[in-house]
C-alpha cells in the first residue's frame, strides 16, 4: 500500500469535495457525487484486508474534517470504518469486481453509512445542516453511478492493477 | 524483499480505531472544531480557487419552491434575520448622524456641562408655526422651561411635558418671553415673538445684529444666537424707544431633529 499517494489522494478528494464538486450538482445544489464514498469502496475492494480497515477509518475522518456540521468528528469516522470494514470482509465472499455489483455496494455503503452518522450526529443534539432524504438516498446514488467511472483514475494512481486481490484465508470480522 | 511481520491483528486493529473515533465523537466540539478550522486555514489557497471555479463555472441549480419545508423555514428565517440587520444599519446611521450633531455642540467649551438631548419633531402645531411637538417627554428628563435648539440655534422652549412627548413654544410665539442680548455690545431686553420691545433709542441698533439668548441659571450656560435683527424703527407710540423685529435665526418649516439642552450637575 503506497502510503503517500493515498495520503495525497485523499487530501486531494477532500478539497475537490468541498470546492468544485458543486459544478456535477443536479436538481440541488446538494445533491453532488460523494467523492469520500467512492474511495471508501474503492479501498475496501482493492486494498489488502489491514489496509482496508486503516483506510476506511482515515477516509471516514477526511469526510468529517470536511462535514457541514461544525464541531463534530466521529460519525463519519464510525460509520466509514465500521461499514468499510465489513464491505472488505464481505469482498472476500461476494466479489464485487463487476460494475453493477460495485453499483450496488457503493449505494448501500452510502446508504448505510449515512444513516449511522446522521443518527451518531443527532445523538450528539447537533444541528444537521443537510436533508435526510438527500443524504440517505440521492447522494449514494449519484455516487454510485459516477463511482466506477472513477475508479480507473485513482487505480492508475494507486499503482493498483484492477485485478481481484487474493483472497485472505485468515479470519475476518463476520466469522 | 522481505515483508515485514505485522503483528497487530485486524479485528485489534479495527477496536482502536473504533475507540478513536468514539472518543472524538464525544470530545467536546471545542476542541474537534479547532480540527476544521486548521484544515480550512490550512487548504485555504486551493479551497478558495475550487469556489471561485464552481462560481465562474458551475450552473445555478435552484431550489424549488415548496420541495423541503425546512427549505422554506429556513428561507424564512433567511429573510427575517435580513431585514433585522436593515433595521440595524439604518439604527446605526442614524446614530452616526446624532454623534456628529452633537459633536458639533459640545466642541464648544461653554457648552461643556451641558447635555443635549436629541429629539424627532412629531409635528407642527399650526399655519402660524409657533409651537412644535417632540418624541421625548418627562421620562427623559425634559422639564418645562429648557431650551431647545435647532441648527445651531435656540428655536424655543419647553412649555409642556406629558411622558412621551413635550411641546414647544417656538420663538415666534407672541407669547414666547426669551431674555436676549443684542450685538456685540451690553444691550439686554426680552424678545417677545418677533418683538424685542422697550429698546432705548440711545443705544446703536442695526438691521443685521445678532440677537443672542441670555444666560440663565440652570437653563443656560453661556449666550446661544436665537435670531437676527430684520428692521429697527422708533417706536410710534414711544419715540424714545426702538421698534425691533427680528427674524429666527432656523428655519422652523424644514426641522426634523432639535436638541433640548439639559444642564449637568457634575461640573468640568
Amino acid at each position: 500500500m503506497r502510503w503517500v499517494r493515498f495520503a495525497v489522494l485523499v487530501i486531494v478528494a477532500t478539497i475537490l469535495q468541498t470546492s468544485v464538486v458543486g459544478i456535477m450538482a443536479v436538481k440541488r445544489p446538494d445533491i453532488t457525487p460523494d467523492l469520500m464514498l467512492i474511495l471508501l469502496v474503492f479501498f475496501t475492494i482493492h486494498a489488502r484486508r489491514t489496509d482496508a480497515v486503516i483506510t476506511s477509518f482515515a477516509i471516514g475522518f477526511a469526510a468529517d474534517l470536511i462535514s457541514p456540521t461544525t464541531g463534530l468528528i466521529g460519525p463519519q469516522i464510525i460509520s466509514f470504518g465500521l461499514f468499510g470494514t465489513l464491505l472488505s470482509d464481505l469482498h472476500n465472499v461476494v466479489s464485487v469486481q463487476r460494475i453493477p455489483y460495485r453499483i450496488g455496494a457503493i449505494f448501500l455503503v452510502g446508504l448505510l453509512t449515512s444513516l449511522l452518522s446522521y443518527s451518531l450526529t443527532f445523538l450528539r443534539s447537533q444541528p444537521i445542516a443537510v436533508s435526510l432524504w438527500t443524504e440517505v438516498l440521492w447522494r449514494p446514488l449519484y455516487s454510485a453511478l459516477v463511482g466506477p467511472f472513477l475508479f480507473l483514475p485513482v487505480a492508475w494512481w494507486m499503482r493498483i492493477n484492477g485485478k481481484r486481490r487474493s483472497r485472505d484465508r485468515r479470519p475476518s470480522l463476520l466469522r | 524483499m522481505k515483508r515485514k511481520h505485522n503483528n497487530v491483528s485486524k479485528r485489534m486493529l479495527f477496536t482502536w480505531f473504533m475507540l478513536g473515533g468514539l472518543i472524538c465523537l464525544f470530545a467536546p466540539p471545542r476542541l474537534t472544531g479547532t480540527l476544521q478550522l486548521a484544515y480550512t486555514r490550512l487548504f485555504a489557497w486551493p479551497l478558495a480557487a475550487g469556489r471561485n471555479l464552481t462560481l465562474v463555472h458551475g450552473p445555478v441549480a435552484t431550489i424549488e419552491p415548496g420541495s423541503d419545508t425546512n427549505v422554506r423555514e429556513l428561507r424564512r428565517i433567511n429573510t427575517r434575520l435580513r431585514n433585522h440587520v436593515a433595521n440595524l444599519q439604518a439604527r446605526l446611521a442614524e446614530a452616526k448622524e446624532q454623534i456628529d450633531e452633537l459633536s458639533q455642540w459640545r466642541s464648544q467649551p461653554q457648552w461643556r456641562r451641558m447635555r443635549f438631548l436629541p429629539a424627532g419633531v412629531i409635528a407642527l402645531t399650526d399655519q402660524a408655526q409657533n409651537a412644535l411637538f417632540i418624541n421625548r417627554g418627562q421620562d427623559d428628563g425634559l422639564v418645562a422651561g429648557q431650551f431647545v435648539m435647532g441648527d445651531n440655534s435656540i428655536i424655543g422652549t419647553v412649555s409642556h411635558v406629558m411622558a412621551h412627548q413635550a411641546k414647544v413654544r417656538l420663538i415666534t410665539d407672541p407669547t414666547s418671553r426669551i431674555p436676549v442680548q443684542i450685538g456685540q455690545s451690553d444691550i439686554r431686553g426680552v424678545m417677545q415673538g418677533r418683538k424685542i420691545p422697550l429698546v432705548q433709542t440711545k443705544h446703536a441698533v442695526r438691521a443685521g445684529d445678532i440677537v443672542c439668548a441670555r444666560t440663565s441659571p440652570g437653563l443656560l450656560e453661556a449666550p446661544v444666537v436665537t435670531a437676527t435683527v430684520s428692521q429697527v424703527d422708533r417706536d410710534a407710540e414711544n419715540p424714545l424707544f426702538w421698534d425691533i423685529t427680528v427674524e429666527p435665526a432656523c428655519e422652523m418649516a424644514g426641522l426634523e431633529t432639535v436638541a433640548v439642552m439639559v444642564l449637568t450637575s457634575q461640573a468640568p
